[in-house]
């Protein structure tokens, strides 16, 4: 669920084993945030009919499916997350930088690609991943 | 594509470096509303899915429709039964339509320009929150209020109640409901009494405009209603609040798309129930002894439940916590109508008072959730 971007005249590096090629969605859709529009895009809410098609092909490409905005806790990312450890709050944690709530939270379980799923289901459009390779960078900067 | 290639002409004063840059929330606000835009991964996962805030707003909306509709109907039916004429559907929407619509258009007109105006001096996008805010608080204001109130109280609510804790998603109470406890606490004459239910009770003599749990707290009789009156909504109230029935189809959508959490739902309906099944064997005034299961149906008690206390902003976050706040809410809604005499209706207050406490709740949810996993890791090394 994690990656980087590699475009046409790129190269891959040494650690690189996997390769995955997405339609890049850098094309507008009218209207597209009204529920039942667009239902070949895969969503976990029911918002749009796209469940019912689950035999027909989904439509994934790497558009954000919207712009970032203020974060509102929708719920959706406990509903994601497997481990028993609060994700909103620990990635709220990184972001003020205060390290002992992150080692009370559970920091040291995890890795940012544990919140891949999160990056895709986030309503708000947060780049979870991104924040806790933040936080977890900041905690190796303060301890040495 | 027609309409892109004028949107992206439009578009260029307001690009960085250029004369309108400093308006760039304003028209993005209107681009984002046309299209979805352009903007792909660039870190992290690199599928996202189709939900953004826009689509969850948007289903709140669909969601409050059925409410929206029925209670303009009500509206016009609550005034027309009143007059010696006879009339139709189609007379109690119409007149119905006259009353709400321009509320409506208020709440949107005063909310969105102060959005806006945010939005440019902070310079971030307008957030949505305020597409269903804005068509609340007309739904739960009594159907006779001045529109400059409903300007004032939604004014007051979205400077004091969002945009001074910094804006969507920061609130710490529900502002559709800071808009209304606002509107009661300072024009209390417009906002309670026997003469606010119905359109035009001022107008018409001889009306009995009240509520049912107004009824009850004075101490009269409420057998004209019926319960299945009490649960379709033919009954006097805030706007939209009346009707059961449309509420539970509201709840059915967000329940079922999963935007609006259960778990309050279902607690607060647990936490009236049993509440009201005590005071019922307790009887000692006639709010007590009103039926446990007719105190879920009527007031404002199902609406606040399914399109209030959800709110995923100014509700507890973790999901033990929506529990203990769901069931807090039912509780305390029943306690405020049966032991305060002043407010015969408690589910507004009862709803801002645990949106104060929801934090709390959810440190201690938090905090026991931390003590376990400490624990747990402590027996791991002892091992």
């Amino acid at each position: 669920m994690s990656g980087y971007k590699v475009d046409s005249k790129g190269y891959l590096g040494h650690y690189n084993n996997k390769l995955s090629v997405l339609k890049e969605g850098n094309q507008y859709r009218l209207f597209g945030w009204i529920p039942f529009i667009n239902n070949t895009v895969p969503s976990i809410y029911k918002t749009s009919f796209s469940w019912l098609f689950n035999n027909k092909e989904k439509d994934y490409d790497t558009n954000l499916n919207g712009e970032e905005r203020a974060f509102v806790a929708t719920g959706e990312m406990e509903s994601v997350f497997p481990m028993d450890i609060y994700p909103m709050q620990l990635i709220k944690e990184c972001m003020i930088g205060d390290i002992e709530k992150m080692e009370k939270l559970g920091i040291y379980e995890v890795s940012p690609e544990d919140f891949g799923l999160i990056d895709y289901s986030s309503s708000s459009k947060i780049e979870a991943q991104t924040i806790i390779r933040q936080g977890l960078d900041y905690i190796y900067k303060e301890t040495q | 594509m027609k309409i892109r290639e004028i949107l992206d002409n439009l578009k260029k004063p307001f690009e960085k470096g250029q004369k309108l840059e400093k308006f760039y929330p304003a028209f993005d606000a209107f681009e984002t509303f046309l299209f979805v835009p352009n903007h792909t991964s660039k870190t992290g996962a690199h599928i996202r899915d189709a939900i953004d805030l826009k689509r969850v707003m948007i289903t709140v909306i669909i969601a409050l429709m059925p409410a929206l509709i029925y209670g303009i109907y009500n509206t016009g039916f609550q005034y027309l039964s009143q007059t010696p004429d006879s009339f139709t559907t189609l007379d109690a929407i119409i007149h119905g339509s006259s009353k709400v619509i321009p509320m409506i258009a208020v709440s949107y007109i005063v909310g969105l320009s102060i959005e806006f105006l945010f939005a440019i001096w902070r310079g971030h996008q307008v957030n949505e929150g305020y597409l269903v805010t804005g068509l609340l608080i007309p739904m739960i204001m009594p159907v006779d209020i001045p529109l400059w109130m409903v300007g004032v109280s939604v004014a007051f609510a979205v400077i004091i109640g969002k945009e001074a804790f910094g804006g969507t998603g920061m609130n710490i109470l529900n502002p559709a409901l800071t808009a209304r406890a606002f509107a009661f606490f300072a024009y209390p004459t417009y906002m309670s009494g026997n003469q606010v239910w119905v359109s035009e009770a001022s107008n018409v003599d001889g009306v009995s405009g009240e509520t049912i749990l107004g009824m009850l707290a004075a101490g009269n009789s409420t057998e004209q209603f019926g319960i299945m009156e009490m649960f379709i909504g033919n009954i006097p109230g805030s706007i939209a609040e009346t009707s059961t029935l449309m509420v539970l189809i509201g709840a059915f959508i967000l329940i079922y798309t999963g935007v609006g959490s259960w778990r309050i739902m279902v607690g607060g309906v647990l936490g009236a129930a049993i509440t009201g099944m005590l005071f019922n064997l307790w009887g000692a005034n006639a709010l007590m002894s009103f039926d446990w299961a007719q105190h879920l149906i009527v007031g404002g008690f199902a609406f606040g439940i399914v399109f209030m206390a959800t709110d995923p902003v100014s509700a507890a976050q973790t999901q033990k916590g929506k529990w203990i706040y769901g069931i807090l809410v039912g509780i305390l809604c029943i306690l405020i109508r049966v032991f305060n005499p002043a407010y015969p209706e408690g589910v507004m207050l009862a709803i801002l008072l645990m949106n104060v406490f929801a934090p709390t709740i959810d440190h201690y949810v938090i905090e026991a959730s931390v003590k376990r996993r400490e624990k747990r890791s402590l027996k791991l090394k002892t091992s």
